[in-house]
């Protein structure tokens, strides 16, 4: 059995070793010398507590939920076989200035060879990602689309940047979810939330893709008159049982009494703001000294995350509706639900950041395969999430590992550059890049939703390649 | 397949929980004659995993007193940034206190629920921002301190008993100067004693107060120094009656672990934990290294006569784990020699 799987595995990664091969590499290099010290200092203090026994919301630095602490452990503890603890990070007091003029680097550094051990398992996940989005389309539409689809994905920089640069693991609830749409169509819906459930212990959003499910579910019910209502009753139990079935691995942490739930309800519920969503235009304001168009702005999280739910559902009942309009097979329809509930997500939550976009990129690849414009808002997104990441603080930001750690880099010229780029920026002042790549990253998100006479990011590709082409 | 992942998840789950993990254990025996007061400390540092550094303290103390700790919320300022940077305090105090081993109440409470902390006057009210209760909240605060409260105020306008030079509103307030802090990579910082001995985590608040306004108060520096023109401390501690005054320089600000709550937590549950808010005098302190290996030792000090003496031991890591404390009172009734054998290693 064992080397039937090996042989299988042998068959899908043979072609694409040259890819898999370049990917690798890029990464492997990136990761030991490149963080984003603001989100890898949760992770620093997670994996200090775990290897102390504190647990890793101990010094309560950690508010995500558990599942990326769990994943993150093995090689965290691997790693402090060779390397004392107390080398893993670096205080250094001369970055201390321009996280207070930034508010968003954290003067703590990690060492290399800590960075690594944490984003390996965001690598292997990018890989394991990319090999299945290869075999699911090698299977749907050939060899051709599927080499093409890996190399969107293993090869983009936008995924290369959220893994292997910043460190932000949303590429593992990404590669669930897709499972979970692989599993729906498979008709395995217990699996399906489990792999949701499982999700969900990662990131919250997976939440609104049960939702989905569950109302596509109902959808075919009623489409189909005839099926027995105990069938109904069975898929949804299978599927709502899967995601319970996931809390299991909570158990512990609910049993020791300690503060998880509301340490990633507090983080949930903070009230921020902005990003590449419809509220993109309020750090941006505030930045600009306006405000006054903050002030009304004191939305109720719970109430936006029952709208979000909402939005999920009905969208999901209006794609069920329009499928026979579309021409399209159950399997596009669900890939597209799926493009559009994360994109609802994605627009209406309080904060969107470029590695949020990781959620929808998969399922973007598989819509291309229906809808070539999917490709192209995949492309757009790519650039924006980029420019977004850069013009937080600019690209030295990420690269005091390299300076604290190596001779190559001076802090201080590190910490110059920053402050100059972020009290001056380029050539435009950043309040304004940063609301441009905001404002463009939320209408690419919008303009999934519109039909393509009216999408103006198509019509603008068009009008460019046109130009180009005549050119 | 599914139930091996399962089955990993759920044991990956049940190893990162916390459990306990070493421990130490410090201790003494106090024996009082004439104005000397003498402590043969005794200290035990379990086998711990990695080397460590640690902190053996010991200081003469006022009293011995535990009881609540309030934070301060306005819930009229949800939406403030100061709001859930209380908040945010409030999550990493509790924190630090159960990691040293403190089961210590830790409530937020707003402006009506003062009432309940004046009347207590064991308890300890941190204040992240000032009230809105003008004179009239600064002399109810004053009058519990006095009683023996303990305030803690985070920069400026945050204890409602202290204005800046020469603009008291009323004439028992106590002036204190703040001044904004420019941290300058640490250049000409040096720590005081307490800073020194405690490993303070707040290096670069965000405001410091000049040493010439808590030199007026017969106040002490308890945080880091800083030479800007003027002589600046990060935290200073004032005695006031029965009670304390500990006034931090700067309000709460990111980065978190230099500036912000993350430190702020830090420092205020060793300097509650230790019981060093009631210290009377001069303290002493050495370093101790262990190299993973269990260790133990002794030494005996002489400190001018007060009413007890306090121990503490604590691991100064980033991420410490290592922490214990005690305080011995002496029991004022009972002959000149006092032999308080408490030592339980």
């Amino acid at each position: 059995m064992i080397k039937g799987h090996l042989k299988g595995m042998g068959a899908l990664i043979g072609p694409l070793l040259v890819l898999i091969v370049l990917g690798m590499g890029v990464r492997l290099i990136l990761a030991p010398w490149t963080s984003w010290t603001f989100d890898m200092f949760p992770f620093y203090s997670a994996s200090m507590d775990m290897l102390l026994g504190n647990g890793m919301y101990g010094h309560a630095n950690f508010s995500y939920p558990p599942l990326f602490g769990m994943v993150m452990y093995p090689f965290v503890h691997l790693l402090s076989l060779f390397l004392d603890p107390a080398l893993f990070g670096m205080v250094e007091h001369s970055m201390v200035g321009v996280s207070q003029t930034t508010k968003m680097i954290t003067p703590l550094v990690t060492h290399p060879a800590f960075n690594l051990a944490v984003k390996l398992p965001l690598i292997i996940g990018d890989l394991i990602l990319g090999l299945l989005l290869y075999r699911v389309v090698k299977e749907w539409k050939g060899e051709v689309w599927a080499k093409r689809t890996f190399i969107l994905w293993f090869l983009n920089p936008l995924v290369i940047w959220i893994s292997s640069v910043s460190g932000q693991f949303d590429v593992l609830p990404a590669l669930l979810t897709l499972c979970a749409l692989l599993l729906f169509i498979r008709r395995n819906y217990f699996l399906c939330g489990l792999t949701l459930g499982i999700a969900f212990l990662f990131k919250i959003y997976p939440v609104y893709l049960i939702v989905f499910y569950l109302a596509i579910l109902l959808a075919w019910q009623i489409g189909a008159r005839e099926r027995p209502f105990w069938g109904y009753l069975r898929r949804t139990g299978s599927l709502i049982t899967g995601s319970l079935v996931s809390l299991v691995v909570v158990i512990p942490a609910l049993l020791q009494g300690g503060s998880m739930v509301e340490y990633v309800l507090r983080r949930t519920g903070t009230p921020s703001f902005g990003g590449l969503n419809l509220w993109f235009f309020v750090p941006g304001a505030s930045e600009i000294d306006s405000p006054s168009v903050l002030a009304g702005l004191t939305t109720d999280i719970t109430l936006l995350v029952i709208f979000m739910a909402v939005v999920a559902f009905v969208l999901t009942l209006l794609i069920v509706r329009w499928r026979g309009r579309w021409d399209m097979d159950w399997r596009g329809c669900l890939v597209w639900g799926n493009i559009l509930v994360l994109a609802s997500v994605l627009l209406l939550q309080p904060v969107t950041n470029p590695q949020h976009l990781l959620w929808i990129l998969p399922f973007l690849l598989l819509g291309a395969l229906w809808d070539g414009r999917m490709g192209r808002k995949l492309y757009a997104l790519t650039v924006v999430g980029l420019i977004y990441f850069l013009v937080l603080q600019s690209f030295y930001a990420f690269l005091y590992p390299l300076a604290v750690y190596t001779p190559w880099v001076e802090i201080a010229s590190l910490n110059e550059s920053i402050r100059a780029f972020y009290l001056g920026g380029w050539l435009i002042p950043r309040a304004y890049l940063f609301i441009l790549a905001s404002f463009a990253g939320a209408l690419v998100l919008v303009s999934l939703f519109l039909p393509r006479r009216y999408d103006i990011i198509e019509r603008a590709y068009q009008v460019l390649s046109r130009r180009c082409r005549s050119g | 397949m599914l139930a091996v992942t399962m089955v990993t998840l759920f044991l990956l789950a049940m190893i990162v929980q916390p459990h306990p993990g070493p421990d130490c254990r410090v201790g003494g025996r106090v024996s009082v004659e004439g104005g000397v007061m003498t402590v043969d400390v005794e200290y035990q540092i379990d086998r711990t995993e990695y080397d460590k550094n640690t902190h053996l303290l010991c200081f003469p103390v006022q009293k011995d007193v535990e009881g609540p700790i309030y934070i301060y919320l306005d819930y009229q300022d949800s939406e403030d940034y100061s709001h859930r940077r209380a908040i945010g305090l409030y999550d990493h105090l509790r924190a630090e206190m159960a990691l040293m081993g403190s089961d210590a109440e830790i409530v937020l409470v707003e402006d009506e629920e003062l009432d309940e902390v004046f009347n207590d006057p064991n308890a300890t009210l941190i204040m992240t921002k000032g009230t809105d209760g003008g004179s009239l909240t600064g002399l109810r605060a004053l009058d519990w301190v006095h009683r023996g409260g303990t305030i803690i105020g985070l920069g400026e306008e945050a204890i409602p008993f202290v204005d800046p030079p020469r603009e008291k509103k009323h004439p028992s307030f106590m002036e204190l100067s703040y001044w904004k802090l420019d941290f300058i990579g640490g250049e000409g910082m040096e720590a005081s004693p307490p800073a020194a001995a405690f490993d303070f985590d707040l290096v670069a608040p965000a405001g410091a107060l000049d040493m010439r306004w808590v030199e007026a108060n017969d106040g002490r520096p308890i945080g880091y120094l800083y030479d800007r023109g003027a002589n600046l401390t990060s935290a200073a501690m004032f005695s006031m009656g029965e009670g304390r005054v500990v006034a931090f320089g700067g309000k709460l600000d990111p980065p978190q672990i230099t500036t912000g709550e993350d430190a702020v937590a830090n420092d205020i549950a060793h300097l509650l934990i230790s019981g060093y808010v009631w210290s009377t005098g001069e303290m002493y302190w050495e370093e101790v290294a262990i190299d993973g290996e269990e260790s133990a030792g002794t030494l005996s000090l002489e400190f001018p006569r007060a009413e007890g003496v306090s121990l503490a031991l604590f691991d100064t890591d980033i991420y410490d784990r290592l922490s214990c404390s005690r305080t011995v009172m002496i029991d004022d009734q009972s002959s000149d020699l006092v032999d308080s054998t408490i030592l339980q290693i």
